[in-house]
């Protein structure tokens, strides 16, 4: 069964969801995995304003612009709680 | 006496810096890598009978080479070979400081983990298992609060004792069999230039070369080995593998946690909340306006006092100079004239500049900047500039030289480069003496708005610049915002003043050096050739002015104007001090402005005009050199010059010619 | 039954906020008028009546979330009443600043009763709200 999967910035302030692919290129791909952010890691979006976010990654925040959080997709089943 | 050498390595903003600060206190070196213009702080420390140099490394999220920093960083390491590497954590942000740790691991050094921060990660209710850890990565873990000073003396012992103590355990983390059969054949393959495997460990080299980073490649040339090496990467499946290998290094941290940190919380907290409020996206920038508003009201009325002390003590030593009769009379002039009058028109804007330093320094340290900066990128991505550009732009309102410098966190060339050049649009401290006096003396009943007006040209004009640039010769779009939001916080007086100091600093070595310098040459070819009236048109002076006069003739500048815009090339501040020298009134601010009201060919519009050419028209010497510096290009330091002429003349012009019309048709 | 009390708050100091911003730049923009609101003492300053507009903005908004019973409420209400004490330390200072210049230097004569300006007193009740309500939300984040 194909999880569906949207981009980050569609998600609501409070949701919690889990990072599927990142389309990005090599460097910034491994700077995002540095922060934390990496297919198979949880975020949360903590405020939301027409695509541009702040999320909490491993306890810490970032914010991220629309275009940014576009190449950030993640599970469409969003969770609340350990899967 | 004992010598070690340590690093201090970490994430940016865990208090690496405040570490490094306590244990060097004034025996600290701030220079540059060589090479490149990232910062190399070094400084030396004493515990028992060590003398220990430290080297604060710049902050960093890993060691791939993703940026200068992280390259710096990783090459200290693997060139220099430290006794000791001090891998400081924030501990309110444990997880994410993991990914380092397991890098630096990699890297086989002695290590010692500073446990950062403890104070708040405790008040937070995060409890980490030091002792856990302390098995779990076999390196010494110590608690330490840097902004207290707390754990610091326990540090360095750990320290110590870890680089007078061998063998260090090389850390492995277990990649999985494909991976690590790739690894072990690459070692080997590395393994056969002996002096290869020497310099650089060979597990390292293997693994960094599988995640397929091109520094690590660049080592490889003039190795006997390369062929070889270079081969066996042509067979591996880099993209997967490199995919891999971050999810087992991710992998190995998420087993380890909860052994060690029981309660890493992640839920939302008040800073989350404030955030719902400062990025609303309908109070996001009025708040934001509101805030600078208050920054630059608290500057000019704190200013205030500080400036008029200052003018009274310069009006004492002039006075006390005149009196004291020192002959001969030019060295009496060099002295009044030269130096104090000089000298003097700098430092009156001290308070001025250090304290709108010192409240941005207060915004940024809070926490608030960082949001900001995020606010306004929606706007600043439309004209063409990231939104990280923000932070240097409000430092150039102080002093453009350190925004430059700010620029160095713009990892994007085009979005760094256009930043720098529109910055000396933003009208720095040194050019409201001209301001001042011109506003005050032709627009006494408006002064203050005309200031501001002029303040919000100089933006327009930036952001103008930025547009046009992005269509014409640096097209392309800023890089996507991507900024960590460090959570809200108190700042500390100490830390804010010491952030205050760093940027600052460079506006007084300015006033000592440069300003000097320049204000002694004013002198001189006001006074010389010898015998004339000083600062007449038989002067040097004059006849300097005399020649750029036909330059200036379309915008009504005569040549005395002409003669301080050119002195204004060397620091913006002597603008004033020259007209004071060539109109002939001292360094007394009243008689100048008589001066001024009685020339008839100066009036409003001409003054207008020339205020907006000074906001304009080229960085002054210190802001070039360091424009020069960070560029790394004559080419665009020039062009800054042209540009801002050119600008300058045109809008000046425009003016000067435009406004009889506008005020004849009212 | 502290939410009563908090809602009546926010609305009372975001009209107030708004009443006194507004005054302060249209006084600015209708010559003459200016003289009627400083027997008020308010004075003409279109900038900083902008910034209690804005202060007054956040504390209805906070009003219009506590009385919805939504969320982020309490987090609005907390901001206007920081965002109120931070310009009243912004305004008193300056003030204090200028009066000293004038003590100090000028030969003028100053009267404290210059300190008296909106953005200062229209600070007070909010500064103790900020006490009363406020200390547990702002405990929470760390201090340096």
């Amino acid at each position: 069964m194909m999880a569906e999967t949207i981009p980050l910035s569609y998600l609501t302030p409070g949701t919690e969801a889990t990072v599927a692919d990142v389309r990005a290129g090599c460097g910034m791909l491994r700077r995002l995995a540095a922060m934390g952010i990496h297919p198979e890691s949880r975020v949360t979006v903590v405020c939301s304003d027409r695509g541009s976010l702040i999320v909490s990654v491993a306890g810490t925040r970032y914010a991220l612009s629309r275009g940014m959080a576009m190449k950030i997709l993640v599970g469409a089943t969003t969770g609340m709680g350990a899967a | 006496m004992k010598k070690i050498r340590i690093a201090l390595a970490g994430n940016p903003n865990v208090g690496k810096s405040t570490i490094f600060n306590v244990l060097t206190g004034s025996r600290q070196h701030v220079g540059n890598w060589p090479g490149v213009t990232v910062e190399k702080k070094s400084g030396f420390a004493k515990y028992q009978d060590y003398e220990i140099e430290i080297v604060d490394l710049p902050g960093t999220y890993s060691l791939t080479a993703y940026s200068i920093d992280e390259v710096v960083a990783r090459d200290y390491i693997i060139d220099e070979k430290p006794d000791v590497v001090i891998h400081v954590v924030d501990a309110t942000n444990f997880e994410r400081n993991l990914y380092l740790t397991t890098q630096l691991m990699e890297l086989g050094v002695p290590l010692v983990m500073a446990l950062n921060m403890s104070d708040m990660a405790e008040k937070n209710g995060t409890a980490i298992n030091r002792s856990s850890m302390k098995k779990f990565f076999e390196i010494p873990v110590v608690r330490t609060v840097g902004s207290k000073a707390e754990g610091l003396d326990e540090l360095l012992r750990a320290a110590v004792h870890e680089a007078e103590t061998s063998p260090h355990h090389e850390h492995a983390i277990g990649y999985g069999d494909t991976i690590e059969r790739s690894i072990s054949d690459l070692g080997a393959a590395i393994g056969n230039d002996p002096a290869l495997a020497a310099r650089y460990p060979p597990r390292w080299l293997a693994i960094r070369l599988l995640e397929g980073d091109e520094n690590a490649k660049e080592k490889l040339s003039g190795s006997q080995a390369q062929a070889h090496v270079l081969a066996l990467l042509e067979k591996a499946d880099l993209d997967q593998t490199e995919a891999e290998m971050a999810d087992r290094r991710y992998g190995v941290i998420g087993a380890l946690l909860p052994q060690v940190c029981t309660t890493c919380v992640k839920e939302m907290n008040s800073s989350d909340l404030i955030d719902r409020v400062i990025t609303d996206r309908y109070l996001g920038i009025p708040i934001f306006l509101a805030l600078m508003w208050g920054a630059f009201q608290l500057t000019f009325a704190v200013a205030t006092p500080f400036m008029t002390a200052i003018d009274e003590l310069f009006g004492y030593c002039g006075a006390v100079l005149a009196g004291s009769g020192i002959e001969p009379a030019w060295l009496m002039s060099l002295l009044g004239d030269g130096i104090i009058g000089g000298v003097g028109s700098v430092i009156i804007f001290l308070p001025n500049i250090f304290i709108l330093l010192f409240l941005l320094a207060l915004l940024e340290d809070s926490g608030y900047l960082a949001r900001a900066a995020f606010v306004m990128d929606r706007l600043m991505y439309a004209i063409g500039l990231p939104g990280k550009s923000f932070i240097p732009m409000l430092i150039g309102f102080g002093c453009n030289v350190p925004a430059i410098m700010a620029t160095r966190s713009i990892e994007d060339k085009s979005d760094r480069l256009i930043t720098i050049l529109i910055n000396p649009f933003m009208s720095c401290g040194a050019r409201l003496p001209v301001f001042v006096l011109l506003a005050g003396v032709f627009f006494p009943a408006n002064a203050g708005n005309v200031v501001f007006i002029l303040y919000v040209l100089g933006i327009v004009v930036a952001i103008a610049s930025a547009w046009l640039f992005r269509k014409t010769i640096l097209p392309g779009k800023p890089a996507p915002f991507l900024m960590e939001m460090p959570p809200y916080r108190l700042p500390t007086l100490f830390t804010s003043v010491r952030h205050m100091w760093d940027r600052g600093y460079m506006y007084l070595r300015k006033a000592g050096g440069i300003i000097l310098a320049g204000a002694l040459i004013v002198w001189f070819l006001a006074t010389f050739p010898y015998g004339v009236e000083y600062g007449s048109a038989d002067s040097y002076a004059g006849m300097l002015g005399h020649l750029l006069q036909p330059l200036f003739a379309p915008l009504g500048f005569d040549w005395k104007i002409a003669v301080a815009l050119l002195f204004g090339f060397i620091a913006k501040e002597i603008v004033v001090g020259s007209m004071g020298v060539l109109y002939g009134a001292g360094d007394d601010e009243g008689s100048l402005a008589a001066a001024l009201l009685a020339d008839p060919s100066f009036g409003p519009v001409t003054a207008f005009a020339l205020m907006v050419f000074v906001l304009l028209y080229m960085p002054c010497i210190a802001a070039l050199a360091v424009i020069k510096k960070e560029t790394g290009s004559w080419k665009w330091t020039i062009f800054s010059v042209g540009y801002g002429i050119a600008v300058a003349y045109l809008l000046a012009f425009i003016i000067v010619h435009a406004a009889p019309m506008l005020i004849g048709g009212i | 039954m502290a939410s009563t009390t908090k809602t009546a708050f926010a609305v009372i100091f975001g009209i107030l906020y708004w009443i006194f911003g507004i005054s302060m730049i249209v006084s600015a923009l209708i010559p003459g008028l200016g003289d009627l609101t400083g027997q008020y003492m308010i004075p003409t300053d279109p900038a900083a009546g902008f910034v209690l507009c804005v202060v007054g903005t956040v504390f209805l908004f906070a009003y219009r979330k506590l009385a919805g019973g939504m969320a982020n409420g309490q987090a609005f209400f907390c901001v206007g009443m920081g965002l109120s004490l931070v310009f009243g330390i912004v305004a008193l200072l300056s003030l204090l600043a200028t009066g000293a210049d004038l003590v100090l230097f000028g030969g003028e004569p100053w009267d404290p009763v210059q300190l008296l300006v909106p953005m200062v007193y229209l600070a007070l009740v909010p500064a103790i709200g900020l006490y009363a309500w406020g200390r547990e939300f702002i405990g929470n984040l760390v201090g340096a």
